[in-house]
């Protein structure tokens, strides 16, 4: 009776929604785990758009990028919805490009692309503009409207097949964070 | 003499407008289809045009030719605003989302639930099965033990039997040794005894048989002579045993027993015998020494019997 008992209690735990402990996780500013959480149960909630949504809001603050992949494709249940879904593909749009032109040397033009409020976006558009500076093949950049912060971005080599773009971000030359897409 | 320079120049001129003849001949009729074709395709065209001008005149917005078919990139490039994309934080309405976990916690439960009670059920049938298998197992070890109990029990009174008829062998018969007749017809008083009106038909009367006749070991002593033959000599001192002379007996059986060692009757007559002379030691010698060869249990019970003097 008593190892029913706590059968019972873990396979309630296990079927608890997965919406609400996302949404806490996101809450409590646990991106990581939150993220993780959201490739664990994505199958389980394909269907749940609000869950979607905070998996990748949850990964963007990570290093896991690439999975915005994932809820991006499947959101699309009403117009703030498919918006949030543009905003995904055009961040994953945006890192693969500046990939392009870190690695390649491929000229971003005058791509116009949409603007977001994140950090990689606001980076691609002062490429765009070709608002940077060149020292020791890392790329300064400053944002006019936040003259204290400054970018460097750069190229770190994993191994033959793998680079990875790393943006360290300093506020008022203080080292505050660390981006690395691979 | 003639000029022959002349006279081929002259042939030159003349083929070459044979040939230039034959060449816009080919010519026209080669080109004439083509030409005809292109024509066609530009008169449509400017049909075309001609439509979707009068088109344009017809809304009150005149536009020419030029102006259509030559966009102005330039100044298109210049009015595009940007786009401006921001992820909506959706908002959780948690009083339903609970809901929704009862829901499916029920749900789940209920699934478990019926699960649970078809493991149950499984497990109850694969129980009884097991009891039938194991029911089915102890009826026929029950039958085999019962089987092989009456085997035993046949087999002991088998034995038993065999027991019995030894013994009854190896017992001395009662000396009531009836006299012969001298004549085969019976008498009217011997069937007077048989005649009796007061016979008990309930009581089981034992009936013993004793063939005997007053000329029977000359009889078989004229035989052995003839045959050499141990089991007539055996026959003869067992004759000589029943009735009480033991010397004899002894004697016959010493005979039969030269003539087969093997046989055992003579063995036992002639041990027999010499304890009914007050030999029981040399008997008892004679039996051992027989039974530590042959392992025969009619000889250790001989060799009983003659140990607690019962013969």
């Amino acid at each position: 009776m008593k190892f029913f008992y706590i059968y019972l209690l873990f396979s309630l735990s296990v079927f608890a929604s997965n919406l609400s402990d996302i949404y806490k996780l996101y809450e409590k500013q646990e991106y990581e785990k939150g993220c993780d959480y959201g490739e664990k149960y994505y199958t389980k909630n394909i269907d749940n758009e609000n869950y979607l949504t905070f998996y990748g809001l949850s990964c963007l603050e990570t290093n896991s990028i690439s999975r915005l992949a994932q809820p991006m494709v499947k959101l699309g249940g009403s117009r703030e919805l498919r918006e949030t879904a543009s905003y995904f593909a055009t961040i994953l749009l945006q890192k693969q490009l500046m990939k392009q032109f870190l690695i390649d040397g491929k000229e971003l033009g005058n791509l116009r692309l949409p603007k977001t409020d994140f950090v990689l976006s606001r980076i691609f558009n002062l490429f765009v503009k070709k608002e940077y500076s060149i020292k020791k093949d890392i790329y300064i950049l400053v944002d006019k409207e936040k003259q204290d912060i400054r970018y460097e971005v750069y190229i770190k080599e994993h191994n033959k097949n793998r680079n990875y773009m790393i943006i360290d971000i300093y506020q008022n030359d203080k080292f505050t964070k660390r981006y690395q897409y691979n | 003499m003639i000029n022959t320079i002349e006279l081929e120049k002259r042939w030159l001129r003349y083929k070459t407008k044979i040939y230039r003849s034959l060449f816009f001949i080919i010519f026209f009729i080669l080109a004439i289809p083509y030409l005809s074709y292109y024509l066609f395709q530009q008169y449509t065209l400017i049909i075309a045009k001609e439509k979707s001008i009068s088109k344009v005149e017809r809304e009150g917005k005149p536009m020419s030719l030029k102006d259509e078919f030559v966009p102005k990139i330039e100044n298109k490039v210049e009015n595009v605003n940007d786009v401006v994309l921001a992820p909506s934080i959706p908002i959780i309405d948690f009083n339903n989302e609970k809901q929704i976990d009862n829901r499916i916690a029920e749900k789940k439960k209920i699934e478990q639930k019926r699960v649970k009670e078809k493991k149950m059920e499984q497990e109850k049938a694969e129980k009884s099965r097991l009891e039938k298998k194991q029911a089915y197992h102890q009826r026929i070890a029950k039958r085999r033990a019962l089987k092989r109990k009456r085997a035993l029990e046949k087999k002991l009174l088998k034995k038993k039997s065999l027991e019995k008829k030894l013994s009854e062998k190896s017992l001395p018969r009662k000396r009531k040794l009836i006299k012969a007749k001298g004549s085969s017809a019976l008498t009217s008083r011997d069937l007077g005894v048989v005649s009796h009106t007061n016979i008990d038909r309930k009581e089981s009367k034992k009936i013993t048989f004793h063939t005997t006749s007053n000329n029977y070991m000359p009889i078989m002593k004229r035989k052995f002579e003839q045959n050499k033959n141990a089991r007539e000599a055996i026959l003869i001192a067992k004759a000589y045993y029943k009735a009480g002379n033991y010397v004899e007996s002894e004697k016959w059986a010493l005979v039969a027993n030269n003539l087969d060692k093997n046989s055992e009757e003579s063995w036992f007559l002639f041990a027999k015998s010499k304890a009914k002379l007050g030999k029981k030691r040399e008997a008892l010698k004679i039996l051992i020494s027989y039974h530590k060869k042959t392992k025969s249990p009619q000889a250790k019970e001989l060799i009983d019997k003659i140990q607690s003097r019962s013969i």
